[in-house]
């Protein structure tokens, strides 16, 4: 096959290999994807090039998310098959063209090429680039996969933090003080030859652990000791008929709905919840941008500290901590979050960082429950609960405020009944997280005589390529 | 697991060094990263200035 550089066996680790490449390798993938949050720079642009609405627009970044989840979903067994070399460069490839197509579509006035190429395009390479590296960091980091997948997605937060600023500087580059679709074209091109770059390091960088290696000083029997971890394996098509799976995809929507209820509304929120007698704002639209500055700051930070804190307290306590925190934080913001803006300020940071640390510690938490032979497929699985909460988070919060008034003329009691839905919402992904338990024996895979490791060690079938593992064959 | 090769048992074998490697890429992925921290805390200290 062409480009056998890719595969699997070509990726195996030499003795001595550092873990340490590991995780810059999955921040490569991970900070160019998320420049999918970063989209809202060239929006207006658009809009005016394409002599469209808003919502026409919004549709591309609508179609990258939903594809995201689609195709995470669909290719992950592909993924957990083929190893991270080739689905990072597959998603790398994904995304460059996706950019390269959009180029081609605005350059031409087609709106449906920016659809096929971002949306479409872009958003496979979206959802390969945010599941490749995950199952084979927790397999370099079976002593701390917590902090291992952190770092990774953490980089997906950062990725938007890198792009809003370097896309203004090169739209101002292109476009001088008003730049059209022209200079949106050109930042296009620019974006996708620079990602495929970066990402290539990842590519090149990324290895699997050899059959049997274990880190330095790790010792299995500390995992085996964990009453919520388990060292069996369970593949993707039995973990999705187990509670323990719906069970998880509930925990992460509910998070997710409910950081995205505040995501969604942040520079308009405050600025509504802190009027003056006369219905003016206290809160300067430049004191918001550095609200929303503080949020994404909170959301990338969230990402590895919370992560790296479940390695410490376990996955379950970690989530009960999240969603337990959340609806008392929601609670507060919709009593007493009026009454100071450094309370406002801190309620909704501690809740953006709770919003991203339950993206970076579920996959985690699948290895804990599921162990690591198809964790990635698994995963991708889980991640359509991001998809539906993309829609239900805004829905909610942008129906009950539709409610209340017209933009512009809320106050912070017209935010009360969306955050005390969200203390709601919460409340369901608390009592999900509290039922789940360890998975039935029952969907584990046989042990086909092989010596079963660790979680996420030596011995799991994972270690070596599944479609070809003969004793993995039998097991099925 | 004792039949399982471990880091530990690597070292017998010459080993690359790949402390420059690391730090490289570190450097590659940290300093774009570092770029876009510093403009939100930029922007994150108009909270508090403006």
């Amino acid at each position: 096959m062409a480009l056998t550089f890719l595969d699997r066996e070509h990726t195996v680790a030499p003795p001595g290999y550092s873990r340490w490449l590991i995780p810059p390798a999955a921040l490569a993938i991970h900070l160019c994807i998320g420049q999918a949050y970063a989209t809202s720079v060239y929006k207006d642009a658009l809009v005016e090039h394409f002599d469209t609405s808003l919502t026409a627009i919004g549709v591309i970044f609508s179609i990258a998310i939903v594809m995201l989840g689609v195709s995470a979903a669909l290719f992950g067994t592909w993924v957990d098959r083929v190893g991270p070399r080739r689905t990072m460069f597959t998603a790398a490839c994904c995304w460059a063209a996706g950019f390269l197509v959009a180029a081609a579509g605005i350059q031409l006035g087609q709106l449906w090429i920016v659809y096929l190429g971002y949306g479409v395009i872009g958003g496979i390479g979206l959802g390969l680039g945010y599941i490749s590296p995950v199952s084979t960091l927790i397999k370099w980091f079976p002593d701390r996969p917590g902090l291992a997948t952190g770092m990774a997605i953490m980089g997906f937060g950062g990725g938007a933090m890198v792009a809003a600023p370097l896309s203004r500087e090169l739209l101002a580059l292109y476009g001088g003080d008003s730049p059209g679709g022209d200079a949106v074209a050109k930042l296009f091109v620019t974006l996708g030859i620079a990602y495929f770059a970066v990402m290539m390091l990842g590519v090149f960088t990324v290895r699997v652990p050899a059959p049997g290696w274990v880190p330095d000083g790790f010792d299995p029997a500390s995992v085996r000791a964990k009453p919520m971890v388990t060292t069996a394996q369970v593949s993707a098509s039995n973990a999705i008929r187990t509670p323990q799976f719906w069970l998880l995809w509930v925990v992460l929507l509910c998070n997710v709905t409910a950081g995205i209820g505040i995501l969604e509304q942040a520079a308009d929120m405050i600025q509504d919840f802190f009027r003056d007698g006369s219905g003016v704002s206290t809160v300067t639209v430049v004191v918001a941008a550095g609200f929303v500055g503080l949020l994404s700051v909170g959301n990338m930070g969230g990402r590895f500290v919370w992560s790296s804190f479940s390695d410490v307290i376990g996955r379950k306590p970690t989530y009960i901590v999240y969603l337990g925190g959340g609806i008392a934080l929601y609670g507060l913001l919709a009593t007493v979050g009026s009454s100071s803006t450094v309370l406002f300020v801190a309620f909704c940071f501690v809740i953006i960082s709770f919003y991203g640390g339950g993206f970076a510690t579920v996959p985690a938490y699948l290895r804990d429950l599921f162990g690591t032979y198809q964790v990635g497929a698994i995963h991708g699985r889980l991640l359509t609960a991001w998809s539906t909460a993309g829609v239900l988070g805004p829905l909610i919060v942008n129906g009950v405020l539709d409610a209340q008034g017209n933009p512009g003329e809320l106050g912070a009691a017209d935010y009360q009944p969306a955050l005390l839905i969200m203390v709601g919402v919460l409340a369901v992904g608390f009592v999900a997280n509290l039922l789940i338990k360890p998975v039935s024996e029952r969907w584990h895979e046989p042990a086909s005589g092989r010596t079963t490791g660790a979680a996420g060690t030596a011995a799991s079938p994972s270690s070596t390529d599944p479609s070809t593992d003969p004793s993995t064959e039998a097991a099925r | 697991m004792n039949d399982q090769p471990t880091a530990s048992q690597h070292h017998a074998a010459p080993r690359t060094d790949y402390r420059a490697r690391i730090a490289v890429v570190w450097t590659v992925v940290l300093a774009p990263l570092a770029y876009g921290v510093f403009h939100a805390v930029k922007a994150a200290t108009q909270l508090f200035t403006g």
